[in-house]
């Protein structure tokens, strides 16, 4: 009996042990643990945005119009895309990409990557843009691309069919075509090609068929007009002839593209004779040859591009003649070829008269700009504590009214950088972009940048103000046929704050962070890749947010 | 304070103070903590003290081949223990209570076993790194238990065993990462969480007690 109970005693107390151990909800350690990691670090990333001239928006961000991007030019080869795949095409229907070099190069001052970015998109100008590389980080772009239905201001744009080439590719009749005067200046440009001339592309393929002519006028006489000047700046690499290569800055007495394509798509280059091409400068346009405004008997340089080097070829001098009856100074001139025809003084920056701007700091109030002697290209970095939101700088020429902009967004805590010159001893104005709607929120001017060492913007406090958040965004990718595996890529983000896309910066192992953002306010986020525009709302209330998204297929064969 | 206990009890347990009929013991044991060797003497019929310790140590390693990942593991069971036991019914049947010095801890080290390609990178196991884990428990732990056996009435060999468990605590987990792995780290806590329920430590022996 008593060894009866003892039995009982044991097996009832294990039982109760068993049941107390299993009871407990026992789950695996690595459940849903990630292996995580970074993606190889990507040195140099280049984001750009291409935007509509007049809208301000990017193209195809709310309507999907495809934009193509090619990259030419020396540095071509090192081009890869983000996730470190060479290719030099690229298609967005966000008008928004990124795209990187090669790790292999460090691109330096003194060895600099040069590319030549072509972007085109149906019913826009195509665009042409020279981008010198002089370091490693991350670097913004943007282009401004002319929408030939709906104009910015100060652009006149005119498209005719001028009929059919006979069996052999000749004119049967002559082309005349003129844009109408544009809005502001009143300045109209015009061309003629005689019967019986022979067209040809820049491969030397006879233009055939139906033919379709264009001239686009832009004035320099209007922000939005100059902001789309072929080269995306007027900092400019020029060939002044016998194959001599400078670079400085223009001062534009506007600029003209001129176009021919037939019907199979080719677009006209070399006429095997003369034809006969027009174009005006607005009256009050500055001369920084005389410090004045132009007048009869001033001389003018004309240039035209080469959209596969990015240069701008010195064509002849004019002399300007005679005003019209609206006060405009009309030029003429005979040429065996088209393309961007530009009227512009060019003068050479050397590295005694260039500053950089080393550092900018963004406080309450103000932004400071670090300014250093530098020894090669004027560089933008930033390196801003008390950001609220990308905001962007252009340097605004007094005398000729036109922008020298840097062409991208200072971010918080990323480096940023891009080539911006301004010419010394001449009266600029510097604006400082940023809000929503995008507006100058501060402007300062100054009679001489490279006489100073330090700039001070005085900007309106409109962004800040209320509860604000300082948030920080971790993203992490993952393939489909593996969802436990995670990788924190380095990529370019972009924000908007409700307002427009912007340029964010560069997210390094897949952590962003941003500075004073509004409480309660919904902000979305954006990664591309492969045409891919990878979206996430947040109404800020918390100060970390994580976001998963499948690669795309490619990128994980 | 914690280190002056254990001493403090291994004094108590065997000072020479007659009160019953006291006997000596010596045990071998295979547990659910490996390896077990103690001595025991008893006091009087009905209650016993124990100290004793065990060792256990497996290195594993494996991986490879097809497999995504080689690793290396460690385990290493090493406790030092005071135990007391208390006979119901004059009978063979005890409960047993104590403390066990816990210095039990794991470790295992994960590589990536050959490399991977994304986008157009090619990854290297050098260039990922590796994973580290590590985990421990709570240095001193209480055990609560029964059993059969070790009462030393006769001379000679007996039959033991024991069915408890110690409470160790949530296991403390050190993940660390080195390479572009870095960001798996940031995981500890979770680990941690899910090894949450792992407070209890199953104790389970067999052995057989040599009575003098």
């Amino acid at each position: 009996m008593k060894k009866c109970l003892i039995i009982s005693l044991f097996f009832l107390s294990s039982a109760i042990s068993i049941y107390f151990v299993l009871s407990c909800e026992m789950t695996s350690p690595v459940d849903n643990v990630k292996v995580i990691f970074n993606a190889a670090s990507i040195k140099t990333t280049i984001a750009v945005d291409i935007v509509d001239a007049k809208t301000q928006e990017q193209i195809g961000i709310y309507t999907n119009q495809l934009t193509e991007l090619s990259i030419e030019g020396p540095g071509k080869n090192y081009v890869v895309d983000i996730s470190g795949k060479s290719q030099n095409k690229f298609k967005t229907n966000y008008g928004i990409l990124c795209f990187a070099l090669d790790n292999s190069i460090t691109p330096t001052t003194e060895n600099p990557i040069e590319l030549i970015l072509l972007a085109k998109s149906d019913g826009y100008l195509p665009v042409s843009y020279p981008l010198t590389i002089s370091s490693e980080g991350g670097i913004s772009v943007l282009i401004y691309i002319v929408n030939l239905n709906n104009l910015p201001q100060g652009v006149s744009s005119k498209t005719i069919n001028i009929g059919r080439t006979d069996n052999s590719g000749k004119v049967t009749s002559p082309v005349e075509i003129a844009t109408d005067p544009e809005f502001i200046s009143r300045v109209t440009a015009s061309m003629y090609v005689p019967v019986g001339t022979t067209i040809k592309d820049a491969y030397g393929e006879v233009l055939n068929g139906n033919l379709t002519a264009s001239i686009t006028y832009f004035s320099n006489r209007s922000d939005e007009s100059t902001k789309c000047f072929p080269t995306g700046n007027f900092i400019v690499k020029v060939n002044e002839g016998k194959d001599i290569i400078s670079n400085g800055i223009f001062y534009t007495g506007g600029f003209v593209n001129f176009n021919i394509i037939d019907e199979s798509g080719r677009s006209a280059k070399n006429f095997d004779s003369s034809i006969t091409l027009n174009m005006q400068i607005p009256n009050g346009t500055y001369n920084p040859d005389t410090k004045n405004n132009i007048i009869a008997g001033d001389i003018v340089p004309i240039w035209s591009y080469d959209e596969t080097k990015g240069i701008w070829n010195f064509e002849k001098k004019l002399i300007i003649a005679s005003p019209n009856a609206i006060g405009n100074y009309p030029l003429n001139f005979s040429s065996n070829h088209i393309s961007n025809w530009n009227i512009d003084w060019f003068t050479t920056q050397t590295p005694q008269n260039i500053r950089k701007i080393r550092n900018t700091v963004r406080e309450r109030d103000r932004i400071i700009l670090e300014l250093e002697k530098n020894q090669g290209t004027f560089l933008l970095r930033a390196n801003i504590n008390q950001n609220i939101s990308p905001y962007l700088l252009m340097f605004k020429m007094i005398n000729s009214s036109q922008y020298f902009y840097s062409s991208g967004y200072i971010n918080e805590y990323r480096s940023f950088m891009n080539n911006a010159l301004v010419p010394c001893e001449e009266p600029i104005t510097i604006e400082v972009w940023e809000g929503c709607p995008f507006r100058i929120t501060g402007t300062i001017q100054l009679l001489n940048i490279c006489g100073l060492n330090e700039i001070i913007i005085p900007t309106n406090e409109t962004n800040f103000g209320g509860n604000e958040k300082n948030i920080q965004i971790t993203v992490s990718g993952y393939c489909s046929q593996d969802t436990t595996i995670l990788i924190r890529p380095n990529v370019p983000i972009w924000i908007n704050d409700g307002c427009r896309w912007k340029y964010s910066g560069l997210m390094e192992n897949g952590k962003i962070s941003f500075a004073n953002l509004k409480e309660g306010n919904l902000y979305t986020f954006g990664i591309w890749y492969d045409n891919n525009f990878y979206k996430e709302s947040y109404i800020i209330q918390k100060t970390s947010y994580n976001y998963k998204f499948l690669f795309p297929a490619e990128l994980c064969k | 304070m914690k280190k002056k206990i254990l001493p403090c009890l291994l004094l108590i347990l065997f000072m020479a103070v007659p009160i019953y009929s006291q006997n000596y013991s010596v045990s071998v044991k295979v547990s659910t903590l490996g390896i077990s060797l103690e001595g025991l003497r008893s006091f009087g019929e009905q209650i016993n003290a124990r100290i004793g310790m065990t060792y256990f140590l497996i290195n594993i390693d494996g991986g490879g081949g097809t497999e995504d990942y080689l690793y290396n593991g460690n385990l290493k069971l090493l406790t030092l223990f005071t135990l007391m036991d208390w006979y119901l019914f004059k009978s063979n049947f005890r409960i047993t209570s104590g403390l066990f010095f816990n210095l039990n801890e794991g470790d295992l080290i994960l590589r990536p076993n050959g490399s991977h390609i994304l986008g157009g990178i090619i990854y290297t196991p050098e260039m990922l790194g590796e994973i580290s884990t590590k985990v421990k428990v709570n240095l001193l732990t209480p055990y609560l238990g029964f059993g059969l056996g070790n009462r030393s009435i006769s001379e000679g060999f007996d039959f033991t065993m024991d069915v408890g468990v110690i409470y160790q605590g949530t296991p403390k987990v050190n993940l660390s990462a080195k390479g572009l792995l870095a960001p798996s780290a940031e995981q500890e806590s979770l680990v941690e969480h899910n090894t949450k329920w792992f407070k209890f430590y199953p104790i389970i022996s067999f052995g057989i007690i040599y009575n003098f």
